[in-house]
């Protein structure tokens, strides 16, 4: 059986940049869709470690200097320019874009992997995230529903809305 | 060393540029000038903007500062946390012993594997086995990545389950931790623990099988040393020419000073000039404080009591991890939860001294509060920051054996020489631009 799991990468504690990981919170509350969901802070062992076995993975993380506020960016593995562009977003030595290298040169890399950067505005201390953030991450929830092939409809079922495959 | 010996007009490099130096943490560039064959200048230029971190601790409460100097790093947070914390406890004139104390030993045990593994194998194998990066270096040795990556994870999990996460913990205080583990809690890392010991012999064994040049400095080294225990947290500062003085007389001894073409200040013992922090230092220094299962590794690995060949430190590195995981398991075997998560701590006005090893070195911080406990001043004297002149003084040295060698080989093994260091630019002050010039 094919595992489809979306890793939302980020700290939620730090304004914008926890866009991917609010990604990740939101499409977990759809709970028919056939898919995980996973947040982190985009270490490279965590990364390899939570897509292991995964088949279809999507990776949504808050990027720098690719566009405005609260832009989406999607790409694949393969696109070499823009993920070197998303490691100088990082903060961390071995981040994403090492993650998928050495997943690469490994054999581990997911089959499909998918990437959705959303543009971050301010990053300072505490949670929540700017207004065009907030849309930012509600198109890559979109995205996602749609590229699984789940349509979110508008009745919700003990809290949770229903979504119809 | 291999130098294949071509003919010198051939050979003679006139201007080396390597837009970024790879496998280092930090922004900077170096300078080496050749005059008719011979150095004339060697300049390590940290153009990583100043952070400003010892600045805007200025006034915050002295319970917020470990939260915000784990932010200066993210290989060695607990590090900065560690050493601020007990620079704070000494303002305040509280010592943590027990189960407290052990559970800091355990989290900073957790930074030295996921710190040592990363460089080992990821950061400086990639130099000795002639790859540009880990990444190109994984298509042909797999195996070695995956041990980096399986030692790495158990670092990154026991920081974790110390510190709430693996980047920048949240979890240690001053006076202590918000939460103490149980001993339930701990046993699962341990499993992983016996397993990453295994991993730790591997390493001293891949490392004692690479090709090392031929190349001992008369380092003055300078580490903590403790009546008991190999340094992590505590003890006196000691140095290969007989220093032996309290982390408090530190200033006294050891000076900063600014360099024109550097943003990070250079540091000097006063009258001696540079000194050498970091694995080679603390091992050299505290040979009889490792276990005699590293003890025993270190010899079958071909190391004396003392390692002056500054290429060897991925050697001492795994060593260290060997150390490291064998310490996570003493403590966890013996680990009786504390009573309290962290004991109270008033503040009181007054000046505390800090020093801890990082995975790069020694760490010292000062911090003068006030009655309240607002913070008055702050000194951090980062590993890198105290490393960067005899990283200087090796290429000065170096460099003259690499004459028979290509601009892109002379580049590659001064690379390889600023990376024995594990530096960690982004504490001094992200790439390293090298530059070589013949005049």
């Amino acid at each position: 059986m094919t595992r489809r799991l979306v890793i939302g990468i980020g700290n939620p504690e730090r304004g914008d940049d926890g866009a991917g990981r609010e990604v990740a919170r939101r499409l977990a509350a759809w709970s028919d869709c056939g898919f995980e969901t996973y947040e982190c802070g985009g270490e490279a062992t965590s990364l390899m470690d939570a897509w292991a076995g995964a088949s279809e993975v999507v990776l949504v993380d808050a990027c720098r200097g690719a566009g405005t506020r609260g832009s989406v960016h999607s790409f694949g593995p393969e696109d070499a320019l823009r993920l070197t562009r998303l490691r100088h977003a990082s903060t961390h030595s071995l981040g994403v874009a090492a993650a998928i290298g050495l997943a690469r040169a490994l054999g581990s890399l997911p089959k499909r992997l998918v990437i959705h950067a959303i543009e971050a505005g301010a990053t300072g201390d505490g949670a929540g995230l700017s207004p065009e953030v907030d849309r930012g991450v509600q198109e890559v929830v979109n995205l996602v529903m749609q590229d699984f092939g789940c349509e979110p409809c508008h009745e919700t079922t003990a809290g949770h809305p229903v979504t119809r495959r | 060393m291999s130098t294949s010996p071509r003919s010198a007009a051939a050979s003679r490099p006139k201007s080396i540029v390597v837009e970024a130096l790879a496998r280092v943490e930090g922004e900077g560039g170096l300078t080496i000038k050749l005059r008719g064959g011979k150095v004339s200048e060697v300049k390590l230029r940290i153009y990583e903007p100043p952070r400003f971190f010892e600045a805007f601790l200025r006034g915050r409460d002295f319970r917020e500062v470990p939260d915000v100097t784990a932010r200066i790093c993210g290989i060695c947070p607990v590090a900065y946390q560690m050493s601020s914390i007990h620079a704070l406890e000494a303002a305040c004139g509280v010592r943590v012993e027990g189960s407290l104390r052990a559970l800091r030993r355990l989290l900073y045990c957790g930074e030295w594997i996921e710190s040592h593994a990363l460089h080992v194998y990821m950061l400086h194998a990639p130099d000795f086995l002639g790859y540009e990066s880990a990444i190109h270096m994984a298509k042909d040795h797999a195996p070695l990545v995956h041990k980096a990556l399986e030692l790495k994870k158990t670092g990154n999990e026991l920081v974790a389950l110390l510190g709430g996460r693996e980047i920048h913990p949240i979890n240690a205080k001053v006076g202590g931790f918000y939460r103490a583990p149980t001993r339930s809690e701990l046993r699962p890392i341990a499993e992983k623990l016996e397993r990453a010991l295994e991993l730790s012999l591997e390493a001293v064994r891949f490392a004692a099988s690479l090709e090392f040049p031929d190349f001992e400095q008369d380092y003055e080294f300078v580490s903590l040393r403790h009546p008991d225990e190999y340094p992590l947290n505590e003890g006196r500062i000691v140095s290969s020419r007989g220093l032996d003085i309290p982390v408090a007389d530190y200033e006294e001894h050891f000076v900063e000073e600014h360099v024109p073409y550097a943003n990070a200040l250079h540091s000097v013992h006063k009258g001696q000039g540079a000194f050498h922090v970091g694995p080679l230092a603390r091992y050299s220094l505290n040979f009889d404080r490792l276990p005699p299962l590293a003890q025993e590794a270190a010899r079958s690995a071909g190391l004396g009591a003392v390692c002056r060949n500054p290429f060897k430190s991925i050697v001492v590195r795994a060593v260290e991890l060997v150390f490291a995981c064998h310490e996570a398991l003493r403590i966890i075997d013996g680990y009786e939860p504390p009573k309290a998560p962290a004991l109270a701590v008033a503040p009181r006005a007054g000046t505390g001294h800090g020093a801890s090893e990082a995975p790069r070195g020694l760490l010292y911080h000062r911090y003068a509060i006030d009655a309240s406990g607002l913070v008055l001043s702050a000194k951090i004297v980062p590993p890198t920051a105290q490393n960067q002149k005899t990283i200087e003084n090796d290429l000065w040295h170096f460099v003259p054996m690499l004459t028979g060698l290509t601009k892109e080989e002379m580049t590659w093994k001064c690379e390889q020489a600023i990376r024995n260091y594990d530096p960690c630019i982004s504490c001094a002050t992200h790439f390293l631009k090298l530059e070589l010039r013949e005049e």
